[in-house]
C-alpha cells in the first residue's frame, strides 16, 4: 500500500469529526429522510373520507353501505341532508367521495327494477381518485353478485351460472400490496445518492476554496492517491449509512429482506462508488462549495428521484426521458434493491444493472481524473 | 557552491493570446536568494508554476535540480518545496497535525525526518502550539507553521510565493533570518514579491514587467542602473502645491512623493534646479532643500516601467 494515501485519509478523516456538519449530514439527514418519505409518501389509498347521502334509510341501503366502511379503504364521516350539502362537503375538502342512495333503492331492487346509485369521487389527485374508483367498483360488484346469488338461490338455481369463470388472482412479492414495502428501497437508494454526492462534491472544491489546493499539486502527490485517499473516508462514511437505513427500513418500517444480505451490501457499495465518482467530479468542475451544493442538486439529486422509477414508472415516460434514464445509476440500483429486498432474487437476474454500475463507476470516476488533472493547470 | 540549480531558456508561456511569461532566461545558482519582483500581473507566479513543474511551458525550456521540467516533473516535485502566499494551511487542524500531513504527502517518515521536524518547531517557538487548531495562531505564526510544513521534506529548493505578506515586522525580521540561513546550509531560494523592500533581501533580482525581465542584479548593482536622466529630492513648505506645480512642468520627465519630499526625475541636475527653483518661487512655495540623490529600488522599478510604458505608448515619434 502506497504511504502517502494514508496521510490524505487521516486528514480527511479529522476534518470530518472536526465539523459537526459533516456528521449531522452523514447520521442525520438519512434517517430524518427515511422517516420523513416513509411515513409521509404512501401511495396506499386508506380511510378516503366518505360522505353517506342514504335517502332510503332501508336495511339493504345500509348493508350496501357497510361494505364500504367495512372493507377499510373508505372511513364515513359525514351523512349530510340533501345534494347541495354534499356538494358543499366536496368544495370544502371534507370529503372525497360522496355516495347517494335515492329514496326507493330497496324496493326497486326487491322488485328487480336497478336502482340507480350515484358515487361522485374528488379527482383532483388522479392517482388517489383511480385506485378508489377500482375500489368503488369491486364493492358494487360484490354487493350485485351477492344479490344476485341470493336470488338464484331462492329460485332453486344453480350458483354456477354466476360464476363460470373461477378467478385466482394472486400478487407476488409484495402481497399486501404495501405501499412502503415498494418505497422504502427506494428511499435507501436516493438517501445514499443524495447523501454521497453532497459529501464528496465538496472535497476538491473545498481545497481550492482554502488554498491548499496549490501545495498538493506541488507535492509528488499522484491523481490516484488524492482521489483514494479523500474518498475512502467517505466511503466508510456512507456504508456505516448502508447498515443505518437498511436496518431501520427492515426492522421499523418491516421491509422484508428475501435475498442475500451480503450481495445487497456488495452491490450498495458499488453503487455508492458511482454516487461518490459523481461527487468527485462535480468538486472538480464546481469553482465554489454553494456551485458545487446546486449543481449536486440539479444533475443528480432531482433526476434520482424523479427519472429514476424511484415513484414514477420509466416506463410511462416519453422516449427520450426514457433515454436519459440510461445514465441515472440510481436507476440500475433501485432496481437492484428492490430485486433483493422484495424478489429474493441474486446476481443470475441483476448480473446487467450491475455490469451498468460498474462501467458507470468507471466512466465517472475516469471523468473526475482526468477532470481534476486539468484543474491543476 | 557555484553551479547553477535552475537555469530557463527562453521560457514562454501564453494562454491563448495572452502572453504571460514572455522568453526570459535567467540562472538561479546554488544558495542564491533569488527574488522576482513585478506588480500583479507581471508572470512571477507563472514563471514560478513553471518551474515548479506543475504548470507546461508553451515554448523554451527550464531545468531545475538537473532535471528538465516537461521531461521529468515528478523527480522535480520530490527536490522542491513551496509556501504559497495564503499559506497553504488546513485551519481545522492542529499544529503538529498540519506538519505531519504536508511531510507524509511527500512520503518524509522517517526518524532523521521527525527530528529535524522537532528541531524546526522548536526553533520556531511552535512546541507548546503543537496541539492548537492553526485557524487561531495569529498571521506570523501561521507563516511559521507554513514554511515548517514546506521544509518538513528536507527540500533542495525553496519557493516562496509573496512570503510575508500579511505578517507583522517582528515575524518579517526572523522569517528572513531563517531564509539566511538555509542559504548558508546550501538550499536554493526563490521568492516573488511586489514589496520592495522585501526584495531587497535578496542576493538577485529579476524585475518582471508585463511577462518579461526587464533588469536583473543585486540590489546594488540595480541602483546603480540609471533611469534617463538624474533624481532630485525637493524639501519645500508646500509640498503638494509644490507637485501640482511640477507636474507640468517639461523638465521633469517623472514626479512623485517620497515620505514627505518630492522625488523628481530630470534631464541633468544644474538646469533642472534652476528650473525647478524658479518656478516655485513663482508660485510662493520656499525650497528648504534641493540635491540629488541615490535613487531607492522603487525608483529605479518605477522608472523602468514607466520607460516601458512610454515606449509602447509612443513607438514611432520616439527618435
Amino acid at each position: 500500500m502506497d504511504n502517502r494515501i494514508w496521510p490524505i485519509m487521516k486528514k480527511e478523516w479529522i476534518h470530518i469529526i472536526r465539523d459537526p456538519r459533516t456528521l449531522v449530514i452523514a447520521l442525520a439527514i438519512p434517517l430524518i429522510m427515511l422517516f420523513l418519505y416513509g411515513y409521509a409518501l404512501t401511495l396506499d389509498v386508506k380511510n378516503l373520507t366518505t360522505a353517506v347521502l342514504d335517502q332510503d334509510n332501508s336495511a339493504l341501503s345500509r348493508d350496501f353501505v357497510s361494505k364500504f366502511s367495512s372493507s377499510g379503504y373508505f372511513k364515513i364521516v359525514r351523512y349530510p341532508e340533501g345534494n347541495a350539502e354534499a356538494k358543499d362537503m366536496l368544495d370544502g375538502n371534507r370529503v372525497k367521495l360522496v355516495i347517494n342512495i335515492p329514496n326507493g333503492f330497496s324496493s326497486d331492487l326487491k322488485t328487480g327494477k336497478s336502482p340507480k346509485i350515484q358515487t361522485i369521487l374528488d379527482g383532483v389527485n388522479s392517482n388517489t381518485a383511480a385506485i378508489a374508483l377500482s375500489y368503488v367498483n369491486a364493492i358494487v360488484n360484490d354487493f350485485n353478485e351477492e344479490n344476485l346469488e341470493r336470488f338464484l338461490k331462492s329460485q332453486n338455481i344453480d350458483e354456477k351460472i354466476v360464476h363460470p369463470i373461477i378467478y385466482e388472482p394472486r400478487v407476488w412479492y409484495n402481497e399486501t400490496l404495501r405501499s412502503m414495502n415498494f418505497l422504502v428501497p427506494g428511499i435507501i437508494v436516493i438517501i445514499l445518492m443524495v447523501l454521497s454526492v453532497l459529501l464528496t462534491s465538496m472535497t476538491i472544491v473545498g481545497e481550492r476554496e482554502k488554498g491548499t489546493m496549490e501545495s498538493l499539486v506541488v507535492s509528488p502527490l499522484k491523481t490516484y492517491e488524492l482521489a483514494i485517499g479523500k474518498l475512502l473516508p467517505y466511503v466508510f462514511l456512507a456504508l456505516m449509512d448502508i447498515m443505518l437505513v437498511v436496518a431501520v427500513g427492515s426492522f421499523w418500517f418491516k421491509v422484508p429482506i428475501r435475498g442475500d444480505v451480503m450481495l445487497l451490501f456488495v452491490l450498495s457499495t458499488l453503487f455508492l462508488f458511482s454516487a461518490l465518482g459523481i461527487g468527485f467530479f462535480i468538486s472538480t468542475i464546481a469553482r465554489s462549495g454553494t456551485e458545487a451544493f446546486l449543481i449536486a442538486q440539479i444533475t443528480t439529486m432531482l433526476p434520482s428521484i424523479l427519472l429514476s422509477g424511484f415513484v414514477f414508472p420509466i416506463k410511462s415516460m416519453p422516449a427520450f426521458v426514457q433515454f436519459i434514464t440510461h445514465f441515472i445509476p440510481a436507476k440500475y440500483f433501485l432496481t437492484i434493491a428492490r430485486g433483493i429486498f422484495l424478489k429474493g432474487i441474486g446476481i443470475t437476474y441483476l448480473w446487467k444493472d450491475s455490469l451498468a454500475l460498474v462501467v458507470f463507476v468507471a466512466a465517472i470516476l475516469g471523468a473526475a481524473a482526468l477532470r481534476f488533472k486539468k484543474t491543476i493547470e | 557552491m557555484n553551479e547553477n540549480v535552475i537555469a530557463a531558456k527562453d521560457l514562454t508561456k501564453k494562454f491563448g493570446d495572452f502572453v504571460a511569461v514572455d522568453k526570459i532566461s535567467f540562472e538561479i545558482k546554488r544558495g542564491e536568494i533569488f527574488g522576482f519582483l513585478g506588480p500583479n500581473g507581471a508572470g512571477k507566479t507563472t514563471t514560478i508554476r513553471m518551474l515548479c513543474a506543475i504548470l507546461d511551458q508553451t515554448s523554451g525550456s527550464a531545468k531545475v535540480a538537473g532535471y528538465d521540467i516537461s521531461e521529468n516533473p515528478e523527480a522535480i516535485k520530490k527536490l522542491i518545496g513551496y509556501m504559497s502566499q495564503k499559506f497553504s494551511l488546513y485551519n481545522d487542524l492542529t499544529v503538529s497535525e498540519n506538519i505531519d500531513f504536508f511531510s507524509g504527502i511527500y512520503g518524509a517518515f522517517g526518524r532523521e525526518e521527525r527530528k529535524i521536524k522537532e528541531d524546526m518547531i522548536k526553533r520556531a517557538g511552535l512546541q507548546d502550539k503543537k496541539k492548537i487548531l492553526t485557524g487561531t495562531l495569529a498571521g506570523g505564526w501561521k507563516q511559521r507553521l507554513a514554511l515548517i510544513c514546506a521544509l518538513s521534506h528536507m527540500p533542495r529548493i525553496l519557493f516562496l510565493d509573496e512570503p510575508t505578506a500579511g505578517v507583522d515586522p517582528v515575524s518579517r525580521r526572523d522569517f528572513w533570518d531563517y531564509i539566511y540561513e538555509l542559504s548558508k546550509q546550501g538550499v536554493t531560494v526563490i521568492v516573488t514579491t511586489h514589496y520592495l523592500d522585501e526584495a531587497e533581501h535578496c542576493n538577485t533580482i529579476a524585475m518582471m514587467n508585463d511577462g518579461r525581465i526587464i533588469a536583473k542584479g543585486s540590489p546594488a548593482e540595480l541602483k546603480k542602473l540609471k533611469g534617463r536622466g538624474e533624481l532630485l529630492e525637493i524639501e519645500c513648505d508646500n509640498v503638494t502645491g509644490a507637485f501640482e506645480v511640477l507636474k507640468g512642468c517639461p523638465e521633469c520627465f517623472d514626479i512623485g512623493f517620497s515620505g514627505t519630499f518630492l522625488h523628481l526625475q530630470v534631464e541633468s541636475i544644474e538646469r533642472g534646479a534652476s528650473v525647478i527653483t524658479s518656478l516655485l518661487q513663482r508660485h510662493n512655495i520656499s525650497i528648504k532643500r534641493i540635491e540629488p540623490v541615490e535613487p531607492s529600488l522603487e525608483d529605479i522599478f518605477v522608472g523602468l516601467i514607466e520607460e516601458e510604458n512610454r515606449k509602447k505608448s509612443s513607438p514611432i515619434t520616439e527618435n
